[in-house]
């Protein structure tokens, strides 16, 4: 039906991949500060209602009222016990607050308080009624002249002979017709990945997952196998959120009435910071709530029975800006369920817009492969950007490639033979096939939802040489259409991903991160070894694990693959 | 999951452009089977985003929870009236139960 048409050609000053918030919003603000540039955003949905944000979002968790810098990279560093890019998250924090004004100023409502500020929900949060930023981002876009192709997914980068990245090959999943895309650079926004882990929820909720679904790591994948340096994959981030509708538990704490409570009635986290004299961070919520489970004081609730009517449904309100299936199960429960919400944890992702897992860039977000941006949720390094922290990344690169504007590539050919090979070839195996394996390796050996997180050397050995195994298996999966085909290559990618995620966790012995990252073998947090990143690199089919140190220049030490 | 009404949806035979769900969906799942009918490939692959309920022209389709989450088949839709997203959750026998209204696109 398909290859046998010649691949189109596009050619740009940017290509974008990826049309979720961070690459929309990189497009904007290319063309409002070089109008005459051409920049294209490729995407593989439809850029007004794709990415993890395609159910809107009900508040910015990243706007300092108090315009303190330092206190806010002081505050990540704590949270991820000093494994962070310092550089990183203060010239995020130093940007952050303005695009507010900015979001506000293309039509997304933030409400104001009796002072005409914006409404803080809590100290770094503030209130927005986002249900539409997805489609208002898209119609921006379109105004300020932003190029956008749907339905076009990428499978690689294009290199030179020197290895710089000069473009994208892909394909039109309405027409299968190939595509490849030039420019004089990349700036990668396709995200973090999900779907590596078994889901917390099985069969017909398989993919009510907190993280999209169709989030699955292409443009981490494409790095990878084009010899990119990635950071920090062992730090998969886990979402502790409402149980099984997996929405925020921020929207619940209307005022300070609303209590996490254990089966004993009691507030367990203020109980545990008592005892450690300090703040639980992120990753340490997650893990204690599943230590009252483990000492038989689950289920952990938050209580809802404080709120009035009139607080309740604008709680619900609120939740429709952003998860809205929340609303459905909350009134859907019997009336004597419907004020209570269990907790509880998600599968892991990997994710470097919450977590640090991602490409490992400058200051100026690019990566180790010239030619080639990241920004947002794809890029590692720096956690908590949340939204407003992506616009800043996206900004940081757009102004980098303004200031260097690179010379525009010649096309070159692209061997584009794998890319439809699954449709005329295969052994009549399906892709969920292949996905339900991958989930099922990765849960059981790497630390998935149903070994509470946990694993050691032996299992993760274990993982890789399975992994291996079905590696090899990827040839006989067979597309029946441009569907299954795009799943086709989302699930290779996946599993390059997992093989990447199994090498870092190996490398890391020690815990740093409970829950996030737990080594049963190693239990014990090793400042004097590990205090340092685990970076990795893929080259002639092999995966090179190192260490960096935390500062510039970020000295690299080798270390031995187990 | 999608729910679809196949006596309201006509797979958008009326508009110049593609079906407007099966545009918009994230995750490439809807199609215009041989009814002329939106359908989807797997419903156990949706995110219930609602993406394509607030595209649909003719509010034809819904979300509902999977059973093994909530037993209720009560449905929730959304769709957009200038400023505002008027959202309506109803029993699985169409009775309203609820009508909110939410500010969803500013001056």
């Amino acid at each position: 039906m398909i290859t046998k048409q010649s691949p189109e050609t596009h050619q740009a000053d940017m290509i974008i991949i990826g049309g979720g918030t961070a690459g929309l919003m990189a497009g904007i603000l290319l063309k409002r500060k070089a109008p005459r540039l051409r920049v294209l955003v490729i995407e593989k949905a439809h850029a007004k209602r794709s990415g993890c944000l395609a159910m809107g979002l009900n508040a910015v968790n990243l706007y300092l009222s108090d315009n303190n810098v330092e206190h806010y990279v002081e505050y990540v560093k704590r949270d991820t016990f000093d494994v962070i890019r310092e550089d990183l998250v203060r010239t995020i924090a130093e940007r952050a607050n303005k695009f507010v004004p900015m979001l506000e100023s293309f039509g997304v409502p933030f409400p104001r308080d009796e002072n005409g500020d914006y409404v803080r929900r809590s100290r770094r949060s503030i209130v927005m009624y986002g249900e539409r930023l997805k489609p208002i981002l898209y119609e921006q876009a379109l105004a300020h002249k932003v190029d956008i192709l749907n339905h076009s997914p990428v499978f690689k980068f294009i290199q030179d002979a020197n290895g710089r990245v000069i473009g994208v090959a892909g394909f039109n999943l309405r027409t299968g017709r190939s595509f490849r895309a030039f420019a004089r650079a990349t700036l990668a926004t396709t995200g973090g990945a999900s779907g590596i882990y078994r889901p917390a929820n099985p069969e017909t909720a398989r993919k009510k997952t907190w993280y999209s679904p169709y989030n699955v790591g292409t443009g981490l994948a494409m790095g990878i196998q084009a010899g990119a340096e990635m950071t920090s994959f062992e730090m998969r981030f886990i979402a502790l959120r409402t149980k099984d509708v997996i929405a925020p538990t921020g929207t619940l704490v209307v005022g300070t009435s609303v209590k996490q409570l254990n089966a004993r009635g009691e507030e367990y986290h203020k109980k545990i910071e008592a005892m450690l004299g300090r703040k639980l961070t992120t990753c340490e919520r997650l893990y204690y709530q599943m230590e009252e489970n483990r000492q038989g004081r689950g289920p952990c609730l938050m209580d809802l029975s404080p709120l009035d009517e009139r607080q309740f449904d604008s709680m619900l309100k609120s939740y429709l800006d952003m998860s809205p299936c929340l609303v459905l199960q909350l009134l859907g429960n019997p009336p004597q369920m419907r004020k209570i919400v269990e907790v509880a944890g998600s599968e892991p992702y990997i994710n470097g817009g919450h977590g640090i897992a991602g490409y490992w860039v400058s200051t100026d977000r690019q990566t180790t492969l010239e030619g080639l941006y990241a920004a947002g949720d794809i890029a590692g390094g720096a956690a908590k950007k949340y939204i407003t922290g992506c616009f800043a990344e996206a900004e940081i690169a757009i102004e980098h490639f303004l200031d260097n504007l690179p010379g525009a590539p010649k096309p070159a050919p692209v061997d584009t033979e794998d890319l439809f090979r699954p449709l005329n070839g295969g052994n009549g195996l399906h892709y969920s096939d292949v996905e339900a394996r991958l989930q099922k390796i990765m849960d059981e050996y790497a630390g998935g939802y149903s070994m509470n997180y946990a694993t050691n050397r032996e299992k993760l050995l274990l993982a890789r040489e399975l992994l291996h195994i079905l590696s090899g298996k990827i040839g006989l999966i067979h597309a029946a259409n441009l569907h299954e085909l795009m799943r086709t290559h989302e699930i290779k990618d996946r599993i390059l991903l997992a093989r990447v995620l199994v090498e870092h966790m190996l490398a890391r012995k020690e815990t740093r991160w409970p829950a996030y990252q737990t080594r049963l073998d190693f239990p014990v947090r090793n400042d004097i070894e590990y205090k340092a990143f685990i970076n990795s690199e893929f080259r002639n089919g092999r995966i090179n694990v190192f260490q960096r140190q935390l500062r510039a220049p970020f000295k690299k030490k080798e270390i031995a693959n187990d | 999951m999608i729910d679809i009404n196949v006596n309201k949806c006509n797979g958008c035979k009326q508009l110049d452009e593609p079906p407007r769900c099966v545009d918009i969906c994230p995750g490439n799942l809807l199609f215009i089977n041989q009814d002329g009918k939106a359908a989807i490939y797997d419903p156990s692959e949706c995110w219930d985003c609602f993406a394509c309920v607030k595209s649909c022209p003719r509010l034809a389709l819904s979300i509902r929870l999977p059973f093994q989450i909530n037993e209720s088949m009560a449905r929730l839709t959304g769709h957009h009236v200038n400023s505002e997203t008027v959202w309506e959750f109803r029993e699985q026998n169409g009775a309203l139960i609820r009508r909110y209204r939410t500010l969803s696109r500013g001056k």
